[in-house]
């Protein structure tokens, strides 16, 4: 009740009510945020599932006169010449003119962007690693096998094979290990892509 | 000016502000899950439209290569002598929009519809490496 001469201050209703509304909207909001995080990470995983198919298409698809590139990954780890397609004059660790431009070719038709690692699965050093735009790939992106097992078996021991690169924003990753006769050469490939799928 | 008077164009600006303010957040709410909702859908179409794909990349019944000796399927290579419509209708049964499929200048399925093309790589029972293009109504 109001004492005589003291006007009514209606103005407090209206805040209570619009904190609820507030809050309302507020929770309706994270719960659609969440819908949408399950959704997206449904269809993230669908995705993940066909990149895998398509790295393992990769490596069966036939290179030259070497067989599939999974077969030439396995033969190059077995101590074949690895002159013949891979070994960039400067860089030991990059892809050849020769692998290059078959990967590109193919690899090109799906994917506008992508990088491709291979590894030694036990000890972690780095194989080789081509890239479908060296320009795009700088070498603020690599890291030495030096760096790389360091960050493997040095200090950093959670870090896993995605981690021990600094990626470039958007890249999706999936890998797969290529098994050889002797475990110690088992490699493990590494493939990144970035698309609008 | 007299109490009621004064009362009165008080609350007349009170229900106007509660009006604007009550407006501006039911059509926020509205925009906020109308939007969430469509891009829900958006997402599950695309999703069913890679699920499609995984199944005709992936399955025997559709266009997965099958060894009969080993009882084993060779996800991403495709046998193009299966590529053809009647091997289509045993693919993407749950799949109930028009969708089609084209490995090149070959295509199979539907004709003449708006949507979206899903791309992969594939290879062919020949070793060549190909796009297989699946285009998905509605995803």
């Amino acid at each position: 009740m109001h004492k005589k001469g003291q006007s009514e201050d209606i103005f407090n209703d209206l805040i209570p009510a619009v904190i609820l509304i507030i809050a309302t909207i507020v929770i309706i909001t994270i719960n659609g945020a969440n819908e949408q995080k399950n959704v997206s990470g449904m269809s993230e995983s669908d995705l993940s599932s066909l990149r895998r198919i398509d790295l393992i298409t990769y490596m069966r698809m036939p290179v030259k006169d070497y067989g599939s590139f999974s077969e030439l990954i396995i033969g190059l780890s077995a101590g074949e010449d690895k002159s013949i397609a891979l070994v960039d004059s400067v860089d030991p660790y990059k892809c050849g003119d020769e692998l290059s431009s078959v990967l590109r070719r193919n690899i090109g038709k799906s994917y506008e962007q992508w990088s491709l690692r291979v590894f030694n699965r036990v000890s972690g050093e780095i194989f080789f690693e081509c890239f479908s735009d060296d320009d795009f790939f700088t070498e603020a992106y690599r890291l030495s096998s030096v760096d790389y097992q360091e960050l493997l078996f040095g200090s950093n021991m959670n870090l896993d094979f995605e981690q021990a690169y600094f990626s470039p924003l958007g890249m999706q990753y999936v890998n797969v290990t290529l098994p050889s006769s002797n475990p110690n050469q088992d490699m493990f490939v590494k493939m990144g892509v970035m698309s609008n799928e | 000016m007299k109490k009621a008077q004064f009362d009165l164009s008080r609350k007349t600006v009170y229900y106007i502000f509660a009006l604007f303010i009550l407006a501006f957040i039911v059509i926020s709410m509205v925009n906020v899950i109308k939007s969430g909702n469509l891009k829900d859908i958006s997402l599950l179409g695309r999703s069913a439209g890679n699920l499609l794909v995984a199944e005709i990349v992936t399955s025997s019944s559709c266009f997965a290569e099958h060894d009969e000796d080993l009882d084993r399927n060779y996800p991403g290579i495709i046998n193009l002598d299966n590529f053809n419509e009647e091997r289509l209708n045993s693919c993407g049964k749950y799949f109930q929009d028009k969708f089609s499929i084209s490995i090149d200048n070959t295509k199979i399925g539907d004709s003449e519809f708006n949507g979206k093309e899903f791309s992969r790589p594939i290879l062919l029972n020949d070793g060549s490496l190909k796009e297989l293009k699946v285009k998905v109504q509605n995803a």
